[in-house]
């Protein structure tokens, strides 16, 4: 942001924060009236005093706490929009960090400490601010007093000159200026303490793991987006040229006699440009198969079983579509178990079954006869940590029921964002 | 191959539709066409074009793409099944660049297998093979491109009716429509071989024997395609 308006931005945190420390100080004398009038008026009988005292101390224990709140609650949301540019309170969507409760001393610690340091040491700088301000404003009067023939009394000065009173004048609009160059910075200082201190390290632990999760399926999503770019461009872009220069190869050939030189090395370009062909259409296979958004999840997951090298149930309930990222990111997750399967169980049948346990949920169970022992091979998950990244994007589990010596079946399920209602 | 002489008795020029979104693909595919005796009617980039153009000029053959704008899924096939259904004797061909069975699927079930071709796109560039399977399917033969069949055939649940290789081999030249002659010559092995091996081949498909090329074509189709409909 431009330096201007960091500025404004800090000097309007500044006084805001200002206000508070003032309205909090207010709210804690009036606690303590009680006490002030022990002080202040000496010379009562010791059963007033007592009385006043623990008035004025029950009144403290029970009203700073609720101030300690409401200041620390008001200052957090603040200096959280500051430092970090979010507004928890605008919207509930975002990552927050949740609320500082009433109750309960551990979650009380932190806003009462908070609030002992900021008003004494912020409302000793207020005080300083507003007493530095009020002067400033009477300087910046005081030419048009002396004009008048008065004059003005800022602090130990007393002023009665024209000449003098410019001065002054200059000098408070000077004063006046300060604030607004340290204001970005002492806005920074502290929001950086509120946060220090009223922020718990379980909470931000907590909020951390929330964005971590929500960057997370944010990742793959993208991953899938990007997927499917590359296999159109590969489909749009370099198949059509391939085939083209196949066909070119291939219309040489009718017009070349059965003898002509150079026939064999033109029956070989097309046989490269074909083998070329057969790998590019695997390749855009893998990266994103156009059947799963013509066809759906069971019949995409049905051709992906067909290129096993071992046979395959697959029994399919589910008769609706599912939404595309929620197929995309079960396809994939089938696509590892089953070359897990094929890589490391040792099995000689798999089986797959789709369906729907209840509305808005779909479940998917991958099963094989061989050896066992899913998830638990050292050194390796056994592509299992992809599954997970892939189940995180759509709220889904993975259950792995995978004995040593097998059977083993493991279980994915994903819930549909619109309760599957399509 | 062997009988590729020049002066091949005339053969009927064939009006032919084509549809396919690439320009490059288009054009190279017209020209490839007339200069093998088809006379191209219409060359169409878009499903709907082709929807348009095929009641007005009557082709003997349509040759369409699966994957065509504007929202660049099988559309071109979803068309060709229309085309069908609208005239059931209307030759298509798929081209495709797809294995996956379900674009067949989506063909066979519209039309009884009869005069239709899904073939993978590769096989244009073999220009006597492919004009010669156009005109096997004008004929109102049905020609499946081998690498689906062999898909197919991988679907096989049951390990006890597993083709052996040269099995496997008969049955994919099989369902490109081929006569039993023609499997014999490209395999280079007897015409009695062909026999027995594709008496084997429905054998173990649990189908009756039949010596109708085409009949036993869409009964092998149908055959491997009922297994993932279980």
């Amino acid at each position: 942001m431009p330096p201007a308006a960091g500025r404004w931005r800090g000097a309007v945190y500044c006084a805001g924060a200002g206000v508070r420390i003032l309205a909090s100080l207010l709210g804690a004398g009036l606690l303590g009236l009680p006490i002030g009038l022990v002080v202040a008026e000496p010379g009562r009988d010791a059963g007033s005093v007592g009385a006043l005292l623990a008035a004025g101390l029950l009144l403290l224990g029970v009203g700073l706490p609720v101030i300690a709140v409401l200041l620390a609650r008001a200052d957090r949301h603040r200096a959280v929009a500051l430092i970090e540019g979010i507004d928890e309170q605008l919207d509930p969507e975002l990552v927050g960090y949740g609320e500082a409760s009433w109750r309960g001393p551990r979650t009380l610690v932190r806003p009462l400490a908070y609030t002992v340091v900021v008003l004494t040491l912020g409302g000793a700088l207020v005080v300083v601010a507003l007493v530095a301000a009020l002067g400033s404003i009477v300087a910046m009067i005081s030419p048009f007093l002396t004009a008048a023939g008065d004059h003005a009394v800022i602090g130990p000065i007393t002023i009665t000159t024209v000449p003098g009173s410019i001065v002054a004048a200059v000098v408070g609009v000077g004063v006046l200026a300060v604030p607004l160059l340290v204001a970005p910075t002492l806005a920074r200082r502290h929001a950086a303490f509120a946060i220090g201190v009223l922020i718990s390290s379980e909470q931000r632990l907590r909020r951390d793991l929330a964005i971590t999760a929500r960057s997370r399926a944010r990742l793959v999503r993208a991953f899938d987006v990007e997927r499917r770019r590359i296999e159109r461009d590969l489909h749009d872009g370099v198949q059509p040229r391939l085939m083209a220069v196949s066909m070119t190869l291939g219309l040489a050939l009718t017009e070349m006699p059965p003898d002509a030189p150079g026939r064999a090395d033109v029956v070989r370009a097309q046989e490269q440009a074909r083998q070329t062909l057969a790998a590019v259409r695997d390749f855009v296979r893998n990266i994103h198969p156009q059947v799963l958004i013509d066809h759906g999840l069971a019949a995409a997951i049905g051709e992906l079983a067909d290129t096993l090298i071992i046979p395959f149930d697959l029994n399919n309930e589910l008769t609706q579509r599912l939404p595309p990222e929620v197929e995309t990111n079960l396809y994939f997750c089938v696509a590892e178990l089953l070359a897990n399967v094929v890589k490391h169980a040792g099995a000689e049948r798999a089986e797959i079954h789709l369906h729907t346990p209840r509305p808005g949920v779909v479940e998917i169970g991958v099963g094989d006869d061989g050896r066992g022992g899913a998830g638990t091979r050292a050194g390796t998950d056994g592509g299992l940590g992809g599954i997970a990244d892939r189940l995180a994007a759509v709220n889904g589990t993975l259950q792995i029921d995978s004995p040593p010596g097998g059977p083993t079946m493991i279980t994915i399920r994903a819930t549909t964002p619109d309760g599957g209602q399509r | 191959m062997t009988e590729g002489q020049q002066t091949a008795p005339a053969i009927a020029t064939l009006r032919v539709v084509v549809a396919e979104d690439n320009a490059l693909l288009r054009e190279g595919l017209q020209m490839l066409l007339e200069r093998n005796d088809f006379a191209v009617a219409a060359a169409v980039a878009s499903a709907d074009e082709l929807m348009g153009i095929v009641p007005q000029v009557h082709p003997d053959l349509v040759i369409t793409d699966v994957r065509m704008p504007p929202t660049l899924r099988a559309e071109g096939l979803a068309a060709a099944v229309r085309l069908r259904e609208a005239d059931p004797d209307l030759p298509v061909v798929v081209l495709s660049q797809y294995v996956e069975q379900s674009y067949v699927a989506e063909l066979l079930d519209s039309a009884h297998g009869v005069g239709i071709g899904y073939l993978l796109k590769d096989r244009v560039s073999d220009v006597r093979e492919f004009t010669q399977t156009l005109r096997r399917v004008h004929a109102g033969g049905t020609a499946v491109d081998p690498a689906v069949i062999t898909q197919m055939i991988n679907r096989r649940r049951d390990p006890r009716d597993r083709l052996t290789p040269r099995e496997r081999e008969v049955l994919e030249v099989m369902a490109e429509g081929h006569s039993n002659a023609a499997i014999a010559r490209r395999l280079v092995i007897s015409e009695a071989a062909v026999v027995k091996h594709i008496g084997n081949v429905l054998m173990k498909l649990e189908l009756p024997p039949n010596d109708d090329q085409n009949r036993r074509v869409i009964a092998v189709l149908t055959h491997l395609r009922g297994e993932d409909h279980r």
